[in-house]
């Protein structure tokens, strides 16, 4: 509120919109949508882009830069985990640090999948 | 002259105008805490971040991060309390060059009632690390300790007040940081006091000493850090030591006090305050009758130790 408020057009947000927290998704806990429509009702510009596209996050970056007038929320759709078949979208690594046999395993998914 | 420390705060803020670092917040409660002064002359500077305290403190902090000296404002509940996580992780954390003036601390804040008298806020912001924490006696020190605050590098808390209160000090007063006020000696008993209690104790030591009992009277108007030696000394020298403060007897004055001597040197401590308990609505006299908090029951307190 107060940086639309203050026409704080210098600030950027960038939402991680994964879908999931500690508990479970956000859905089941505790829904936030619309959270888009929320953000503009509260003033701000608001662009949403697929989180994982870093062509698509360079372009948001500086729509928002010559936005004026008004902050902006970049809502990143993203998938929690992604690459590492046995994190995707899994409610529950959130302050969990994977056991070594998991790391080895997740750091060798994410060399394939790079090559 | 009775003046309300919440008008000290002002005029001091109207003085720090001239200081470009200075920037100073409320949450819609300007024309009470009085920091409608400073935007009267410098609303550049001025930022209302309406009914919203947490953002109000985690935007002073980030002011703060910025080279400027943020003084916050507003009731000293919703600044310790409702801000209370922004004030310990935002400012306190990371040593923030943050001032948090909380008005209308106490009963005396009177017909707003309980829900709107702080009387935690001294006990929930020493227990936090970095905080200095300054209650002034009255208008001359309350003056002087916001002075003293925007001189002072890290995170301060001023306790300050909505009624108008008796001038104690004289406009000569020297405001010592962290060091213990003894206003009156004696060997029989030490009171001591804080904010508007300390008047009112001075009133009593005096109605006393035409009895024959001799009190020594302290006026902490730095709760933290504390003025440890001072304390320590009047227990040494009295055996006796009274507290009083306009807060709960948990936690506040009356608890570091007792920290320290049971520490350091086991005395018998008598703290007046208020018995956690709530307040409650009525004028800022009634109340004070009420609670137990007037000359008459000091006096009393020091008769039957």
């Amino acid at each position: 509120m107060s940086s639309a408020h203050y026409k704080l057009d210098n600030i950027i947000a960038i939402l991680d919109h994964n879908g999931l927290q500690i508990d479970g998704t956000n859905d089941e806990v505790m829904n936030i949508n619309p959270i888009d429509v929320k953000f503009e009702a509260f003033g701000w510009n608001v662009i949403k882009i697929d989180g994982h596209n870093m062509d698509a996050i360079g372009k948001a970056i500086d729509e928002a830069k010559v936005t004026r007038g008004k902050p902006t929320v970049i809502i990143a759709k993203t998938i929690k985990g992604k690459g590492v078949s046995f994190m995707e979208n899994q409610a529950g690594w959130h302050g969990k640090a994977p056991n070594e046999e998991q790391r080895k395993a997740a750091i060798d998914e994410l060399e394939r999948g790079e090559s | 002259m009775n003046k309300a420390t919440r008008e000290a705060y002002a005029e001091a803020l109207v003085e720090l105008s001239k200081n470009e670092k200075i920037v100073v917040l409320d949450a819609d409660l300007a024309n009470a805490t009085k920091t409608s002064e400073f935007k009267k002359v410098c609303p550049e500077r001025f930022f209302d971040m309406g009914i919203a305290e947490q953002d109000m403190i985690g935007t002073a902090a980030g002011f703060a991060a910025s080279g400027k000296i943020p003084f916050a404002s507003t009731f000293a509940i919703f600044a310790a309390g409702r801000a209370f996580e922004q004030i310990r992780n935002s400012v306190c954390y990371p040593k923030l060059n943050v001032k948090i003036a909380a008005t209308h601390a106490g009963i005396t804040v009177g017909e707003d009632g309980g829900t709107h008298q702080a009387i935690e806020d001294i006990s929930l912001m020493r227990s936090v690390p970095n905080m200095v924490v300054l209650s002034p006696a009255d208008d001359i020190e309350a003056k002087a300790a916001v002075l003293a605050a925007a001189e002072y590098c890290g995170p301060v808390y001023i306790r300050l007040g909505r009624a108008a209160t008796p001038t104690i000090h004289d406009k000569n007063y020297k405001f010592e940081f962290r060091k213990g006020e003894i206003l009156r000696h004696g060997k029989d008993i030490t009171i001591i006091a804080t904010s508007i209690m300390v008047a009112k104790a001075l009133e009593a030591a005096d109605k006393l000493k035409s009895e024959g009992i001799n009190v020594t009277v302290i006026n902490i108007h730095t709760i933290k850090p504390l003025d440890k030696e001072l304390i320590i000394n009047a227990a040494k020298e009295t055996g006796k030591i009274i507290t009083v403060e306009e807060h709960s007897i948990i936690g506040g004055l009356g608890s570091a006090v007792c920290e320290v001597l049971s520490q350091e040197l086991p005395t018998r401590v008598k703290l007046m305050g208020l018995n956690d308990t709530f307040g409650q609505s009525g004028t800022p006299d009634v109340l004070l009758e009420h609670y137990g908090l007037t000359v008459e029951s000091i006096i009393e307190t020091v008769k039957s130790f």
